[in-house]
């Protein structure tokens, strides 16, 4: 790890708590012109999941007109229908009203584009927001570019190393290996699970009606998956492997910070 | 570009028009100063306890306030922003923060260093800045991350004396550490449906968190080890959860591995229970000992607290400074 030689983010300013309590905004100093919204996975957290987008992504000139917001949901003990309803909230202010960024942003941002980044079972949270906004025929939606890591929207999630989702600590590394206990999760993960199947059908519906924006612009994959399925979604592009990358680290820019210019391609 | 004035103006409006600001605000401006004294009262010393749910609401404010204005006084140690001192908003922050019936809340009853040197230095008592804007930044981005862990709020109570039910049903952190001797509990506690929780398996979640949270937080005071200052400052403002409470957070961390490791046979899961007990030790140890403490307790400026707040207290430690007040932190944790 590197020591701290380097200098606080020209461009922006602090990470903030929004008003929902789980999700954090990194906003910049200028009127913003985009925001990239990340949203995690399965026992993520807002911003761990996506280290290193809080730190060195904000000395990128590139990002000095665009807004930063982590979503924050229970991951474990919500699910995704319930967690689609808090992330289309705040999707859908930050592009109109913006009164879920105050008092962040006093006045609505007029965003031009949204990047709409998920890792893991974000990819199922997002897709089923924005197959909801395409029902409403909200106009935003023409404005959200889309881009997804590791996703698990074609099944997983196997949870045969539990030590890595009890979180990253020694204790945890012991009780990880020691637990014989199965858990009895996910059950709407299943490949075939009746959630899939609906997402599915409404994507490939949605695409026959001539939405684009739930086609993701790009799928970013793990070289060494061990959780989720590399499937490919209906209609989405063929994956980009990120080498060396494992399920959880794909979402990392700590670890490899090109990621950066696939987010950056699409603002 | 220099933007720690914008910095400042930032961090000062987020509190100012916080809701934790909006509550105490209006309560320090119309109440007398008795009572004020007896909201921010010493629950230790109160047979009766704190159970008036406005002035359990009242405290969360003024704690959460306190983290607040502890930020702000990091970043201006950092370099991050601009000096609060002399400014408008110092003023008003001032107006709480120097409040003699709220000093002894976080001078005495409830110790912690970063107001009391904040408060100092708004009497233009100030020690040196040590600059380096990138790690406060990087503190604050772990502090937000944690701020609002429901179960490691959780674990923080057991780990100060509460308990949950009544005997013998009673939970108390004795039992969260017992629950460890089943690795198969932890998991089921981890991973139960919200409604099924019990305050057991909120407290096994926490602990779990706060191993998490003490990992992480120790891994960056590491990355601090050429700012001794800030790295000091930023230990201090979680050193009351390694410092104060009333259980030992060490031993009793390590205590949960060994009792997970209790029925383990093999060879192999013997040695990967030795080994994360040698690294929780370490991190618990350079968190609960003295080590991170040394460097900001030397430069504690030599004008004393101020005697209002002892004047009302009526302690005889009245003459003491700031120094005195934390010398325990340079010695290792007495139990």
């Amino acid at each position: 790890m590197p020591i701290f030689d380097f200098d606080s983010a020209p461009n922006h300013r602090l990470v903030t708590q929004l008003a929902d309590g789980r999700s954090k905004m990194i906003s910049c100093r200028k009127p913003a012109k985009h925001c990239i919204l990340f949203v995690h996975g399965f026992n993520g957290d807002a911003i761990d999941t996506w280290s290193g987008f809080d730190t060195i992504a904000l000395n990128d000139p590139d990002l000095a007109e665009t807004d930063l917001i982590f979503f924050g949901y229970d991951g474990v003990r919500s699910n995704a229908l319930a967690a689609c309803s808090f992330l289309f909230d705040l999707l859908d202010s930050a592009m109109t009203d913006g009164k879920a960024l105050q008092p962040i942003r006093s006045s609505p941002p007029n965003y031009e584009s949204c990047v709409l980044a998920a890792h893991s079972l974000g990819a199922l949270v997002t897709r089923w927001a924005l197959i909801r906004a395409n029902q409403q025929k909200l106009p935003w939606l023409d404005r959200i570019r889309y881009i997804l890591f590791a996703p698990a929207h074609s099944g997983g999630i196997i949870v045969d190393s539990v030590a890595e989702l009890l979180g990253s600590n020694p204790i945890s590394a012991f009780i990880g290996s020691a637990a014989k206990v199965k858990i009895p999760l996910l059950l709407e993960l299943k490949p075939g699970s009746p959630i899939l199947k609906s997402l599915e059908d409404h994507t490939i519906s949605a695409a026959a009606a001539g939405c684009t924006t739930l086609k993701a612009r790009r799928v970013l994959i793990a070289e060494h998956e061990e959780i989720v399925s590399n499937l490919p979604f209906p209609g989405d592009p063929f994956p980009t492997a990120i080498r060396g990358a494992t399920h959880t680290s794909v979402s990392k820019l700590n670890d490899f910070p090109h990621l950066i210019n696939y987010l950056k391609e699409l603002l | 570009m220099d933007n720690s004035y914008d910095n400042f103006k930032y961090l000062t409006g987020r509190l100012l028009i916080g809701a934790d600001h909006l509550a105490l605000e209006p309560l320090f401006k119309t109440k007398s100063d008795e009572a004020i004294a007896h909201i921010f009262r010493n629950h230790d010393a109160d047979p009766d306890g704190i159970r008036d749910p406005i002035e359990i609401a009242l405290r969360r404010n003024m704690d959460n306030w306190l983290n607040e204005t502890s930020l702000i006084y990091l970043s201006w140690l950092s370099g991050y922003s601009s000096d609060p001192e002399g400014v408008d908003q110092g003023t008003r922050i001032f107006a709480i923060l120097g409040h003699a019936s709220l000093r002894p809340y976080y001078e005495n009853y409830y110790k912690q260093a970063l107001p009391c040197l904040f408060c100092l230095h708004l009497e233009e008592s100030k020690i040196e800045q040590q600059n380096s804007p990138g790690a406060f930044e990087a503190f604050a981005n772990l502090f937000e991350r944690f701020r609002n862990d429901r179960e490691l709020a959780c674990i923080l109570e057991f780990l100060d004396g509460y308990c949950y039910g009544k005997a013998p049903a009673i939970v108390s952190i004795d039992s969260v550490i017992r629950a460890f001797e089943s690795p198969d509990r932890v998991v089921e506690a981890a991973f139960r449906p919200a409604s099924q929780l019990t305050p057991l398996d909120s407290g096994i979640i926490g602990l779990l968190h706060f191993a998490t949270f003490c990992t992480s937080l120790h891994e960056f005071l590491e990355r601090c080890k050429d700012l001794p200052l800030l790295q000091s400052a930023f230990w201090f403002f979680y050193a009351y959860w390694f410092r104060e409470y009333k259980k030992d957070v060490k031993n009793l961390s390590i205590q949960a591995i060994q009792n997970a490791a209790m029925n383990t046979k093999d060879t192999g899961s013997q040695a990967l229970a030795s080994e994360s007990q040698a690294r929780l030790n370490i991190i618990m140890s350079a968190l609960t000992g003295n080590e991170y403490a040394t460097a900001l307790i030397a430069k504690f400026p030599s004008t004393g607290i101020s005697i209002a707040s002892f004047d009302l207290l009526e302690r005889t430690s009245a003459k003491s400074g700031l120094a005195a007040r934390f010398a325990a932190y340079n010695l290792p944790r007495q139990n």
